[in-house]
């Protein structure tokens, strides 16, 4: 069985019967039981929970469990994107092969440079990505990029384009250990309109791969949607759905989620943006994540407000990015392209580290490695 | 002869079979579950088992147990 | 007979759908006489039995016998200390026409009586390919429950605490981690001394309970095998029930949230 099938089933459930009808009381029911079912999960996602009672039960559930299974840290990473050369036509993406920005691609001496810049920020754990054009960063050119890297940090996490089962297990030996790939949308009908142009528009081939990179005994694999391409409970739900079978079937992966939103605000949506995401939405789909799956990794990008995160350090996030960078390099040199979406919370590493502390955590720069 | 039944040296009848052992020895060949040289007899089989010299026979049933 | 089912919460192992979530074990009775009455005051429908060598001159009467026609007998392999005495045992059991069920007891320790996971595994593998019904009696253990499922076992069946010592359910934390994660039927089966630790059990969502000790050396074994029925039906109620409705936060503050309204 894949994904897929699973998704299948519930294709059809009636959320808006469920978000209609779940009372508060029903909410707070499910925070006492032992184990949450992927239904119990959907019903934390109603508009009831965001009465200011039940919101702030999440959140201390949330909190509770989140320092239980993670104690009181945030493991810091930054992105590196080694190209922005891209075959694909996504509407909301700022690599869209339609728009006209610079492209580039990093040559070897260019990524031992930041490599080096990234190691002086003290950061161990990045996340290094391309665009999808096979030609110009074909697998064999980020495995390189991998090598060069892993002479200077920890851990490294690949968000690239959809590779085969044999392509992941190759970056594997080449010191690829992290997985991360965001379905964007799980509305299949939805999906091609999003993605009118190249290989991204495959749902279901993007859909399988995160189980390709458990299968290939990655350490950790990440996924996600972007929050208001379509109604986002329903991508939450289904996020949350993967995740869960993901864990279920390969329980020595580490899982975890981002929530990153397409925008937050009225009136200053795309057109294509089915609704917006606002704050308390945010926290609670963050903290409906915890409750349901309580060994779930949660991220939160610099695309949301340095105010913002900080209030969720403590509510149930686990991993923070921090001088990050998504023009292509940037860490070590100039700046070589535009970036893929804006940054909003542009504080350096050690200010992020700060931040961490001052809310009584700990900010942790090297969580695993790779020993053999 | 002598066979070896539950563990302990026994004299038979030359020509003995397993049924016959069994009723000789006054159990009811439905409740009993046999083996004979390590090999497993159904009831219906008892009377076709011939038994031979240093025969190895375990002779079982169901008791009390958790 | 205390019917503790109904048909909204079927228990079905090895394709039957079971009458009770109660079994009971037929060792250590003072007098074997009374297993008739207990099985039916308790409701049970597998009922365990043990094989032991025919005693020549005895006056024992047949176990079998003693078990309504319409309970389940499984036997088990109490006396192996290994897999292939496990085995051994399994097929003798099998040959005396009862059916394909067997409970696999494996333990070579004779100071705590704890089964041997490892020798235990290895029948279920083997005697699940032999087409037995595989009830494995084992130390709690998530991986080795996941390996003895995935080597065909119909269950499997962690112990409360160590057999004979009634000591209630010690291992409940990590029996109820199995119960989350297992997706075959988790019955507790020994250690269990009172009624209400079976109920305990059942309440953590154990799926049934297997009690021996208890019953036989009771005072009273009959109306002790009734308690146990009852107790166990109960606990089963109250899981399916799920946990009572929590009183709304009372308070009006919200110290982690309140940053979003500001």
């Amino acid at each position: 069985m894949e994904f897929y099938d699973l998704l299948q089933k519930y294709k059809n459930f009636d959320f808006e019967s469920l978000w209609e009808n779940t009372t508060e009381d029903y909410i707070l029911n499910i925070l006492q039981k032992p184990k949450k079912e992927p239904e119990d999960f959907a019903a934390l996602l109603s508009p009831s929970a965001q009465a200011p009672n039940v919101l702030e039960a999440m959140a201390a559930e949330s909190k509770q469990l989140t320092e239980r299974f993670f104690g009181k840290t945030i493991s810091l990473f930054t992105p590196l994107y080694l190209a922005n050369v891209c075959n694909n036509g996504c509407v909301y993406c700022g690599f869209n092969r339609n728009n006209p920005i610079k492209r580039s691609i990093l040559n070897e001496s260019e990524v031992e440079i930041e490599g080096a810049a990234i190691r002086n920020m003290g950061i161990r754990h990045i996340i290094i990505l391309t665009g999808e054009n096979r030609n110009a960063t074909p697998p064999e050119y980020i495995a390189k990029c991998a090598k060069i890297l892993k002479k200077y940090v920890d851990s490294i996490t690949i968000e690239v384009y959809s590779l085969t089962e044999e392509e992941y297990k190759m970056l594997y030996e080449s010191g690829v250990d992290g997985f991360t790939m965001f379905q964007e949308t799980y509305n299949e009908e939805l999906y091609p309109s999003l993605h009118p142009i190249g290989e991204k528009g495959n749902f279901r081939k993007r859909l399988n791969s995160p189980e390709f990179a458990c299968m290939a005994n990655y350490h950790s694999v990440n996924i996600g949607a972007l929050l208001g391409l379509d109604d986002w409970k329903k991508d939450t739900f289904f996020t949350g759905l993967h995740a869960w079978y993901l864990q279920n079937k390969y329980p020595g992966t580490d899982i975890a989620v981002s929530l990153p939103r397409l925008c937050e605000h009225e009136g200053v949506s795309p057109a294509f943006a089915k609704c917006t995401v606002d704050d308390i939405s945010l926290v609670q789909a963050l903290t409906a994540y915890r409750i349901f799956m309580p060994r779930l990794g949660i991220t939160i990008s610099t695309r949301e407000r340095a105010d913002f995160r900080d209030n969720l350090i403590g509510l149930g996030v686990t991993k923070m990015s921090a001088g990050s960078v998504t023009e292509v390099g940037g860490h070590g040199e100039e700046k070589k392209s535009e970036g893929q979406f804006e940054i909003t919370d542009e504080r350096s590493v050690e200010e992020m580290a700060a931040a961490i502390q001052a809310h009584g955590y700990q900010p942790v720069y090297k969580d695993w490695e790779m020993i053999i | 002869m002598n066979i070896v039944l539950n563990g302990k040296n026994t004299d038979v009848n030359n020509s003995s079979t397993l049924m016959s052992l069994i009723e000789e020895k006054g159990i009811n060949p439905a409740s009993v579950v046999a083996e004979v040289d390590g090999i497993i007899y159904k009831t219906e089989e008892f009377k076709n088992v011939t038994l031979s010299e240093s025969s190895k026979v375990e002779l079982l049933h169901f008791v009390g147990g958790g | 007979m205390n019917n503790s089912l109904n048909n909204d919460d079927p228990l079905i192992i090895g394709g039957v759908t079971l009458r009770s979530r109660l079994l009971l074990g037929t060792g250590k009775f003072g007098d074997d006489s009374l297993i008739p009455q207990c099985i039916n005051e308790s409701g049970a429908h597998i009922v365990t039995v043990a094989m032991r060598r025919v005693e020549f001159g005895s006056n024992e009467g047949n176990m079998v016998d003693l078990i309504p026609k319409d309970c389940i007998l499984m036997p088990n392999t109490h006396g192996a200390r290994n897999a292939e005495e496990a085995v051994r045992i399994a097929r003798l059991g099998r040959a005396a026409g009862c059916g394909n069920w067997i409970k696999i007891e494996v333990v070579s320790d004779n100071k705590y009586l704890l089964p041997d996971n490892e020798e235990t595994l290895k029948a279920v593998d083997i005697l699940a390919k032999e087409g037995f019904i595989v009830m494995p009696y084992m130390t709690p253990d998530l991986y080795a429950a996941r390996r003895m499922r995935d080597a065909g076992a119909a269950s499997v069946m962690p112990f409360g605490a160590p057999i004979g010592t009634n000591k209630g359910f010690m291992t409940k934390e990590v029996v109820s981690i199995m119960v989350q994660e297992m997706d075959i039927p988790v019955i507790v089966d020994a250690g269990i001394g009172r009624p209400s630790e079976a109920a305990e059990c059942m309440e953590c969502g154990v799926s049934a309970v297997l009690v021996n000790t208890a019953v036989a050396t009771a005072g009273n074994p009959v109306l002790m095998a009734k308690a146990f029925g009852k107790a166990v039906a109960a606990g089963r109620e109250a899981y399916l029930s799920g946990p009572g409705a929590v009183s709304s936060l009372a308070s009006a503050s919200t110290p982690l949230t309140g940053f979003l309204r500001d």
